[in-house]
């Protein structure tokens, strides 16, 4: 950096106003005297893995159909020790239960043997009303969470195989699953702890309903149910319906038996008052797919939609981080993420092309074909979508 | 674990690592963020293996401020966070001046830490570098960034 650029002394300004005003650092001894009451995420590594597996359990992160298990598992876990952010808590939880399959997670303890394994699984196959949907040994385990507190390295590595419970996920038939598990695991030694999944899933729906309620934006309401052209009528904050541009996945279309992925228009709603804004909020949002089966999208969950703005000729002026090559994406995905960013923005009836910037600045883009072009672009330039 | 000489450490960069979350996420939370990490680095089971405390502190700080704005900020638009940084400053009179509050909120956390450290702390790229745990390029790009940003927006 130049020393003599006026820009540095600018800086140095204006980070000596904002330092002026940092209060008071906490005493030490507050913090380690009862870091609880200091810290709202108390650092308990075993019952934090615990919370964790359950709630990666309950969140059903392994389970999306599209494969894609990297969808914002960031948080989950660490909020329900938080006990705060309850409304993106319990929003995030309640978008990934529904689709799992099991009703009664057994955990096994960390140190129990593969031989302990195999008579835990031998009693489960031998009860007629009782179904394996899945085991998850301890590598497993930990890869769901590392996964889950991927933002967080210090607490991942404060966590190895060895501490966290494999598991079995069953589904058990009847009302009284419980007691049908119980009888058949007996008092095993090898088991830890035994939940009822279907009982922790509406627990947490009933602490989230109020979160729920005020959460935003709504949920997916419709798939490829219109002709991806919006109106822009909202002027103040209400309730919106945009169309944001998501990939469907046809496994029955390909001729050699792979997956078709076709660029298609979802109907989201959400509470706001500029309906391009929100619609790409929507595009960068994980639950306006997470909870889909067979729409995914090419945007990494790592990068940020910043802002939007247009200008009177029709520009949709998008500035992003985190999209573009180094740390994001290059190549055929760059074209699919730009892709559903321009058929975003130019469904809606202002927008007649995009300039997406990285961080502000301007920079080529990649078009179909894989052709580098530097100037806005339109839905021409992405026909392969058409 | 605590380490004997933690206290001492912690009291020495205690301004610095509160001067660093009031620049990422504004004065209100800056000392639960601090506090926060401080105590999560200190239980964590790798800190008896930690060279540079410092370093991790600071990494600490930011993974907390990331986290704080997750889980609060998330859902809002730039300009709405933008604004409700400002409004916990003007909740504090006197506090820094608008523009320095919009120049500075429209960094990422990455760009805020990289030219806290470049400007405020004066250290070279390699020493930001090495705290963060990132390259000198990647170092270099945020700072590059920041500071067309910032010169927009400060001038």
């Amino acid at each position: 950096m130049s020393r003599s650029d006026p820009l540095d002394g600018k800086i140095r300004e204006a980070l000596a106003d904002v330092v002026s005003h940092a209060p008071v650092a906490p005493d030490f001894d507050d913090i380690t005297a009862n870091p609880a009451s200091r810290s709202k995420r108390p650092f308990r590594p075993m019952a934090l893995a615990a919370a964790a597996v359950v709630a990666v359990v309950l969140a059903g992160v392994a389970l999306a159909g599209t494969g894609d298990t990297t969808v914002d598992t960031g948080m989950a876990g660490q909020d329900l020790e938080r006990g705060d952010s309850a409304a993106t808590q319990c929003e995030e939880a309640a978008l990934r239960l529904a689709a799992d399959e099991s009703n009664v997670l057994v955990f096994l303890q960390p140190d129990s043997t593969r031989d302990q394994h195999d008579e835990v699984a031998a009693a489960i196959q031998d009860a007629s009303d009782v179904e394996v949907v899945r085991f998850v040994d301890q590598q497993a385990s930990y890869d769901e969470f590392r996964d889950l507190f991927a933002d967080s390295p210090e607490i991942v590595e404060s966590v190895t195989p060895e501490i966290l419970p494999p598991r079995f996920e069953l589904r058990v038939a009847g009302s009284s699953h419980m007691d049908v598990i119980a009888e058949v695991l007996g008092t095993n030694p090898a088991v830890r702890e035994v939940i009822d999944a279907d009982q922790a899933r509406a627990e947490m729906m009933e602490q989230c309903g109020d979160a729920l309620s005020d959460a935003r934006p709504t949920q997916t309401t419709t798939v490829g149910a219109n002709d991806g052209r919006d109106s822009e009528t909202a002027t103040s904050q209400m309730d919106v319906e945009a169309t944001v541009f998501m990939y469907e996945l046809d496994e029955s279309g390909g001729a050699d038996g792979t997956t078709e992925v076709t660029l298609i228009p979802v109907t989201v709603r959400a509470l706001g008052s500029d309906v391009l804004k929100e619609a790409l909020a929507a595009l960068w949002d994980p639950k306006t797919y997470v909870d889909s089966t067979n729409i995914t999208t090419a945007i990494p969950f790592t990068s940020e939609f910043l802002s939007v703005t247009v200008d009177p000729s029709g520009r949709a002026v998008i500035d992003t981080s985190g999209l573009f090559g180094d740390d994001g994406l290059v190549g055929g995905s760059l074209v699919n993420a730009l892709a559903q960013i321009v058929w975003t923005a130019t469904a809606q009836t202002s927008v007649v092309e995009v300039q997406v910037l990285d961080d502000g600045e301007a920079r080529p883009v990649l078009i179909d074909g894989l052709i580098s072009v530097n100037r806005p672009v339109t839905r021409a330039d992405y026909e392969f979508a058409d | 674990m605590v380490r004997s000489d933690d206290g001492e450490l912690y009291r020495k960069h205690a301004d610095d690592l509160v001067s660093l979350a009031t620049t990422l996420v504004g004065p209100s939370a800056a000392p639960d963020v601090v506090a926060a990490a401080v105590a999560r680095t200190l239980a964590s089971q790798q800190w008896d293996r930690v060279d540079d405390r410092y370093a991790y502190w600071v990494r600490a700080v930011v993974n907390e401020a990331r986290s704080a704005h997750r889980s609060t900020m998330r859902r809002l638009s730039r300009e709405e966070t933008v604004a409700r940084w400002g409004e916990r400053f003007v909740d504090e009179v006197p506090g820094p001046q608008p523009e320095v509050l919009r120049a500075v909120a429209n960094l990422s956390l990455q760009q805020r830490t990289a030219t806290y450290l470049a400007y405020w702390r004066d250290l070279p790229v390699s020493e930001i570098a090495d705290v963060l745990g990132i390259s000198e390029g990647a170092v270099r790009r945020h700072l590059a960034r920041a500071r067309s940003k910032l010169r927009r927006s400060l001038s």
